[in-house]
């Protein structure tokens, strides 16, 4: 089952931020609460982790991409 | 969900146990690294104030590229550290001349107006009038001697920040000022600001003055330290800071870690013009595109072959320039093109 990753919410209410560093590429083995991505705002950096055990099937966004709240960031193809 | 709602108000109105930690070192990856390790073991009825210093280092946001906001070779020929941070924001240089102070908090204490609070009554508290400028750095008559930033954990947060005593401004310039490369990153840049030491507007002001007003305005804020730790340079013994410490000065974490970017090169020779247009991913050539002038253009994909996969450093994509086999027409061009990256 694909489940999609969704920028559910932000640190201090923010509502829009930028794509940081993403740590894994389309294919990679997933771990839960292994580091995905990060998503910075001006009211400071957030680190977004895996919820599930899984593979990465595609990203929906880039490094830099402008993201707002309600954006899906990746999705992935749960392993259980 | 009403539990927790229960334990988040409760906590709000529960006196925090407080905490106060000190480094001695001044080397910033094992000061960093004690950062990380506090935000990855407070307790969340803890509120944690940890002052620091570095000698002489530029400390980029955790999003940022170093070679677009610092003089990354110059500062390797200085003995400048380069560190890179959890939170987020733009490039500092800090020196013995800066203190950084960190609140460490548990996810409900975590309160920013509150901590900066703290930091402007230990300021004003000196003679100052110093204000939040809202784009998260602290000023004196519009000029910036603290700037601010944030990270936050799964069960934890940080607020950390600089306050500019009697920092070397020449070399605070010197470094914060990339090489003329033309880079264009996907990170985040940082922002110019007009920069002020707190002892130019009072000569008799000390670090310690400022450490101890610090530590007097968190205790108003959050009690009387209940407990206290100093880490000394031993603090690497220990297991878990000494991993953190390896991750903090490692050339995948310093480098590797800069989101995708792109670096252009341009000189003209006898054969002709070259642009060179080399993306990086994780720090590494992903793509080199190449566009030149000159007659003869067969050198071309042996120049984008040699290049892929090199790391971001001259002296390597030097080598691998030099290193490819060529007759001798090729071979002087390719020299004249690795003088690109001297």
């Amino acid at each position: 089952m694909t489940t999609k990753v969704m920028l559910d919410k932000m640190e201090k209410n923010a509502k829009t931020g930028k794509v940081g560093k993403i740590a894994k590429a389309v294919g990679d083995t997933v771990k839960r609460g292994e580091k995905l991505m990060q998503i910075e705002s001006a009211k400071g950096n957030t680190v977004i982790k895996s919820k599930v055990n899984g593979t990465i099937t595609a990203f929906a966004v880039s490094e830099g991409a402008r993201i707002k709240v309600g954006d899906e960031l990746l999705e992935i193809q749960k392993a259980d | 969900m009403l539990a927790s709602r229960l334990v988040t108000s409760f906590l709000k109105f529960k006196k925090p146990i407080s905490k106060y930690v000190k480094s001695t070192s001044f080397n910033p990856w094992l000061n960093l690294a004690i950062e990380e390790y506090l935000v990855d073991h407070v307790k969340e009825n803890e509120a944690i104030l940890y002052l620091w210093q570095n000698k002489d280092t530029v400390v980029i946001g955790s999003n940022q590229n170093p070679w677009k906001e610092c003089n990354v070779e110059k500062m390797k020929n200085n003995g400048i550290k380069l560190a890179r941070r959890l939170s987020g924001g733009g490039a500092v240089f800090h020196d013995a001349g800066n203190l950084n102070f960190t609140f460490v908090m548990g996810k409900e204490l975590y309160d920013q107006e509150k901590q900066l609070d703290v930091i402007l009554r230990a300021v004003n508290s000196l003679g100052f009038n110093a204000e939040f400028s809202g784009r998260n750095d602290i000023l004196i008559d519009g000029k910036k001697f603290s700037g601010n930033a944030y990270f936050f954990g799964d069960y934890s947060s940080y607020h950390h920040g600089t306050l500019l005593v009697d920092a070397d401004m020449q070399k605070l310039s010197e470094y914060l000022n990339p090489s003329k490369q033309k880079i264009v990153s996907k990170g985040i840049d940082s922002i110019k600001s007009r920069v002020v030491n707190l002892k130019v507007l009072n000569n008799a002001l000390t670090i310690e003055d400022l450490k101890s007003s610090v530590l007097k305005c968190f205790q108003e804020s959050y009690g009387k330290i209940e407990a206290y730790t100093e880490y000394t340079e031993d603090a690497i013994k220990d297991d878990e800071i000494r991993k953190l410490y390896d991750k903090n000065s490692s050339w995948q974490w310093l480098y590797a870690e800069s989101p995708s970017f792109d670096a252009y090169y341009e000189d003209r020779f006898s054969w002709g013009e070259i642009q060179i247009g080399l993306n990086f991913v994780n720090g590494n050539i992903k793509k080199a595109k190449i566009y030149t002038d000159a007659m003869n253009t067969s050198f071309v994909a042996k120049l984008a072959n040699a290049l892929d996969g090199v790391i971001y450093e001259n002296k390597k994509i030097i080598e691998a320039i030099r290193s490819v086999k060529l007759e001798d027409e090729e071979k002087k061009i390719f020299m004249e093109i690795s003088s690109m990256f001297e």
